[in-house]
């Protein structure tokens, strides 16, 4: 059982050709396994979501018919078509989109100004401060569901892009994950910038932003996520139909007294397909940079 | 709309913001900036009143008949304008009572059940005064426990639908052998029927779909509580609960059997209020409210003329007591309407004067809800439509007259005996073990809700 | 609200807070301290007026309502601790507590087993391979839960699911997935397993990638095999990252409630009422919010020190490079 564990970047070709020749058998057996352990990840992971495409092509009684049947009787492309050519539908999407974009960027720049001088300042009252921050990290969002509403009603948000964006765009877990990339930069680099005379906000907006691109892209995926996919606060502060998010038009779907399934799978999956399309474009960025900042 | 409180929130985000896109080396702070404006759509209503109404998201058509009655009234006149807002079924209890809490609930809006606790909160608007006497003198008699406390009218009902009857397949029924015109009348009668449908049942067929989990058993089997025992989960002063007797024993049991039996599946095919394993053809029976008939109708035309109705089968010491609550659908207004009077207006306007504003209502619910004024009743039943409806004889007149009123006692004591029956049916509990958990969960409701204070004056 | 109401917050948070803040990491040398008065406050404002006004002032505003009794239309009416006593006396309560626990210990462990499983196989194979079963594994995360929760309600229904459907083609009678207490609770950690795989798995690879490969090299000359390396090397390297998977596990997984919300309310029998699904069904049907605050708020306290224990924990303990 000497099997050695790869290195990561090793290329296949290349060991396979060497490690055939050393022992054959074992080699095989190893390779195959592997390959079929990989092979159930995949397709457990990517099942469910196999079965939402198909179930979209479904009329509304086939959708969990008896006896059961695992591909349509006919492919229909209706409930896909009668989603796509609705224009809210599109519409919906757009400002959802908009609103998720905006809510990232704007997270992002409270968070890591915040991160920032938490991680490299010094001012009066910064640990009180700090351990105001972390507290909140520690505040369940069920506990203020019905206080934070009464707030945002009073400061007359509701029905708005602010009720959308501003909430949530303030967040302790981000900030702590951010700073703790921030203290891992040596102050060398800080200590030679002083000298040439930039201010600590040059140093921060020259010097730190682009080095912050790992957690930027952990935290802005996360955050663009949570934004597209949130139902509970959209559905309590907005009533009117032309500010649905994606999650509130998929909800119409769901009534009280009749579902619409094959309809509901349908424009789930367009629901989540831009998304998705998003993440196999910056897959490499992605995965590449999610490491735990700090925690190493 | 507190711009001067927006204005601070939004500066407060933007001015971060604009600190960011400065990059002169002197580090400025962010400028004045305007705030991000964002004005809610409501359409141009020049100097009318307007109104915010409120309902839920049902069936298709109850929804087209509530935005034509919006926009009938709004073209109507030219003093008051409602905006009218739909809000999805799942959402609408946590964005009501967020709305409350915030002061700012709508000022008409529907609502379902009880109105024993909103009034006691404060909640509702009283409607005397702001709907004229002769409207609120029309409503029928059974619909007064639901609109009225004392001679105080707080709701003004739509309609009354019964929330437990029986909806049979009639070629199922047939291929049994049994009579598909005529359906159990006892619950003996329906084990018989089951015993007979279940050996002519394909894989994934089953007998009998009822309610099958905790909050249906809460609401759904109030009727059937009173069928079995004489009488509802507590006792006339509130200060006891009411459900150690065989009535409530000999209900539970028959569930118990229904299960023990795999006459019903073991896990609801589909919710309560829905008729979708029915119109699937996956069940012989299903118990529901009368508004399925309608469900069956648009989803599943093709089933529409198999489909048997009838009042839910009794127990056998029912004693011609009914087996179903009466459940109803009313418009109330808030207590905090700035404009009572435009909302009573409306209200009035829309469902309780013309006629002829309702009766699409019904006709297009497939004549399954009952009118709660006796103008709209023979409005409906004049429609050519009727004729093709007989099942609405059958709710009208062999269902909606005995049935009982919804309990006006809280949730919590109905979840109870809810769980109870759950408890028993799936052999969790015996009887007795699980009546005296629910006695002592209903005892802890009528401390902490301090019921004796609360109970109705006359039973 | 207004800005002297979180300046006055902020002051109360001064005086309520007597511990030192968590150090993080080694102590870096400080350029002048005190640096430029007024800027690391301008950098700070944002964040802190934004927590103020949506997270801190609501909060507080909680704790005044879990003293009353508020329906809203009447002025909340002081009750002293009356909603609390009412909550720690309810043991549904206690049991949904019990229940959230449960569910952690569902999910979390084998969602580090099933990660730990997945980083050892991704780091051990081609580049390519590697990156589509990362890619794969990611994009259930994508899935919001409200619709991850209607394709597991339609995988599992009695007739007509395809769970049930794969059992019969072995002639095993349908099982009531959602519908027996017995199977509810697991059916549903599987979609939160499923939903929470994702970044578990892909922090897991960064981690383990990130492990010398000397030390491996060196293991294998003694003769080493891959439960010695794992047990000697990886799993040491990794604990930092083992403790924050398991506490943002835990945090979740205890907060868990959207699942059970859409797939079975609670349901049967309770069996699957997690904590915020209790206080929310609360919230949504009690006449008064202050019960379903006060409940909240507890649950605030129990999780919060968890939280707060282990996080300083976490933040004190460093690995020596």
């Amino acid at each position: 059982m000497a099997q050695t564990t790869l290195p990561p970047s090793a290329d296949l070709e290349n060991t396979s050709a060497k490690t055939k020749h050393d022992r054959g058998g074992a080699w095989w057996f190893y390779t195959i396994g592997k390959a079929f352990f990989g092979s159930v990840f995949v397709v457990v992971a990517l099942f469910p979501l196999a079965w939402m495409v198909i179930a979209g092509f479904k009329s509304k009684t086939e959708v969990i018919s008896t006896p059961f049947q695992f591909f349509p009787e006919v492919w229909k492309w209706e409930n896909y078509t009668q989603i796509l050519s609705d224009p809210t539908f599109m519409k919906t999407m757009g400002w959802t989109f908009m609103g998720a974009i905006l809510f990232t960027l704007l997270a992002l720049t409270i968070n890591s100004l915040a991160a920032y001088a938490f991680a490299r300042l010094d001012f009066r009252f910064k640990s009180a401060l700090w351990v105001i921050v972390i507290t909140t990290m520690f505040i369940p969002g069920m506990t203020i569901l019905l206080t934070s509403f009464v707030v945002v009603s009073d400061l007359g948000m509701l029905d708005s892009l602010a009720v959308l964006v501003l909430p949530g765009a303030a967040s302790a877990a981000t900030i702590f994950f951010i700073r703790q990339f921030y203290l891992s930069i040596p102050s060398s680099l800080e200590e030679a910038a002083m000298l040439d005379g930039c201010s600590r906000f040059q140093i921060f907006w020259r010097l730190f932003l682009p080095l912050s691109k790992a957690p930027f892209v952990v935290m802005g995926i996360t955050t663009f996520l949570a934004y597209w996919n949130s139902y509970v606060w959209p559905i309590m502060t907005i009533t009117n139909p032309d500010m649905y998010v994606v999650q509130q038009y998929l909800a119409t779907f769901r009534s009280e007294r009749s579902t619409e399934l094959g309809l509901l799978m349908a424009g789930s999956v367009l629901a989540a397909a831009p998304v998705i399309i998003l993440f196999l474009i910056f897959q490499k960025q992605i995965i590449g940079n999610i490491k735990m900042a700090g925690l190493k | 709309m507190q711009t001067g409180k927006r204005r601070f929130a939004s500066v407060a985000a933007v001015a971060s913001v604009t600190a960011l896109l400065l990059s002169a080396c002197s580090g400025g702070s962010g400028g004045q900036s305007q705030s991000t404006d964002e004005g809610t759509a409501a359409p141009d209503s020049g100097d009318k009143v307007t109104i915010e109404f409120w309902h839920r998201t049902f069936t298709p058509v109850e929804n087209e008949w509530y935005t034509q009655i919006v926009e009938d009234f709004n073209n109507s006149q030219d003093e008051i304008f409602v905006n009218d807002t739909e809000i999805p079924a799942d959402a609408w209890d946590q964005r009501m009572k967020a709305a409350q809490a915030a002061g700012n609930a709508p000022d008409v809006y529907t609502h379902a059940g009880s109105i024993q606790d909103a009034v006691n909160a404060g909640q509702l608007h009283e409607l005397n005064g702001i709907v004229s006497d002769d409207a609120l003198g029309q409503i029928i008699d059974s619909a007064l426990p639901v609109s009225a406390i004392g001679d105080k009218f707080y709701a003004y009902p739509l309609l009354l639908e019964p929330q437990t009857v029986l909806f049979w397949n009639k070629d199922m029924l047939e291929a049994a052998g049994l009579d598909p015109e005529v359906g159990p009348s006892t619950w003996q009668d329906l084990m018989d029927a089951c015993a007979a449908i279940k050996p002519t049942l394909a894989a994934g067929q089953f007998c009998i779909s009822p309610a099958g989990d905790a909050p249906t058993f809460a609401w759904s089997t109030v009727g059937q509580q009173y069928n079995f025992s004489g009488h509802t989960a507590l006792n006339d002063t509130w200060t006891e609960p009411n459900i150690n007797d065989q009535g409530y024993k000999d209900l539970m049991d028959s569930y118990k059997a229904l299960w023990d039996n795999d006459y019903m599946p073991k896990q609801p095919l589909g919710p309560y209020v829905e008729g979708r394993e029915f119109g699937e053809e996956k069940v012989a029976f299903k118990v529901s409210g009368s508004w399925m008939m309608s469900e069956i109708g648009s989803d599943f035309p093709d089933v529409l003329g198999r489909t048997g109705i009838g009042a839910f089968p009794n127990s056998p010491n029912a004693d011609g007591r009914t087996a179903t609550t009466m459940g109803n659908f009313k418009w109330v207004v808030d207590a905090k309407a700035k404009n009572a009077e435009a909302a009573g207006k409306f209200l009035e306007w829309a469902i309780a004067g013309d006629p002829a504003n309702l009766v699409p209502f019904f006709v297009e619910t497939q004549f399954t809800k009952v009118p709660v004024r006796m103008s709209v009743q023979e409005a409906v039943s004049a429609d050519a439509a009727a004729d093709d409806a007989p099942w609405s004889a059958i709710v009208m007149n062999d269902i909606a007259p005995t049935a009982i009123p919804e309990p006006s006692y809280p949730w919590d004591v109905s979840l109870a005996v809810g769980t109870a029956i759950e408890k028993v049916m799936k052999g969790a509990a015996s009887t007795d073990e699980a009546i005296k958990t629910a006695e002592d969960e209903i005892r802890v409701v009528i401390e902490r809700e301090n019921l004796p204070e609360k109970a109705p004056s006359e039973g | 609200m207004s800005t002297r109401d979180v300046m006055t917050l902020e002051q109360e948070g001064i005086i309520g807070t007597m511990e030192k803040p968590p150090k993080a990491g080694r102590k870096m040398k400080r350029s002048k301290a005190r640096s430029s008065g007024v800027m690391p406050y301008l950098m700070v404002l944002p964040a802190l007026v934004m927590l103020g006004i949506f997270v801190i002032w609501p909060a507080v505003y909680a704790g005044f309502l879990s003293f009353h009794d508020w329906s809203f239309y009447k002025d909340p009416a002081f009750v002293g601790f009356r909603n609390y006593a009412n909550v720690l006396k309810d043991p549904l309560f206690w049991a949904a507590v019990r229940r959230g626990f449960i569910f952690v210990a569902m999910t979390v462990p084998v969602m580090l087993v099933l990660a730990f499983l997945f980083s050892s196989l991704v780091v051990s194979v081609s580049r390519r391979f590697a990156s589509v079963l990362k890619v794969s594994i990611y994009i259930p995360t994508i899935i919001s839960a409200v619709i991850a929760s209607i394709i597991f309600v339609l995988i599992y229904d009695y007739s007509g699911g395809l769970l049930n459907a794969l059992l019969g083609v072995f002639g095993v009678d349908p099982v009531a997935w959602i519908g027996d207490p017995r199977w509810a609770l697991f059916a549903i950690a599987v979609p939160a397993i499923w939903l929470g795989m994702g970044l578990t798995s892909l922090i897991m690879v960064a981690g383990m990638i990130d492990i010398p490969q000397e030390f491996y090299e060196a293991a294998s000359m003694e003769g080493a095999n891959w439960w010695q390396k794992t047990f000697y090397i990886t799993l040491p390297q990794m604990k930092n990252i083992l403790l924050y998977l398991l506490i943002t596990g835990f945090v979740s997984a205890i907060q868990q409630y959207e699942l059970p919300l859409v797939m079975t309310g609670g349901g049967p029998l309770d069996s699957t009422t997690t904590p915020n699904l209790f206080i929310f069904n609360h919230f949504r049907n009690d006449m008064n919010v202050g019960y379903s605050i006060a409940a909240a708020l507890l649950l605030f306290v129990v999780l919060g020190s968890i939280s707060a224990l282990v996080f300083k924990f976490v933040n004190s303990e460093r690995l020596v490079d």
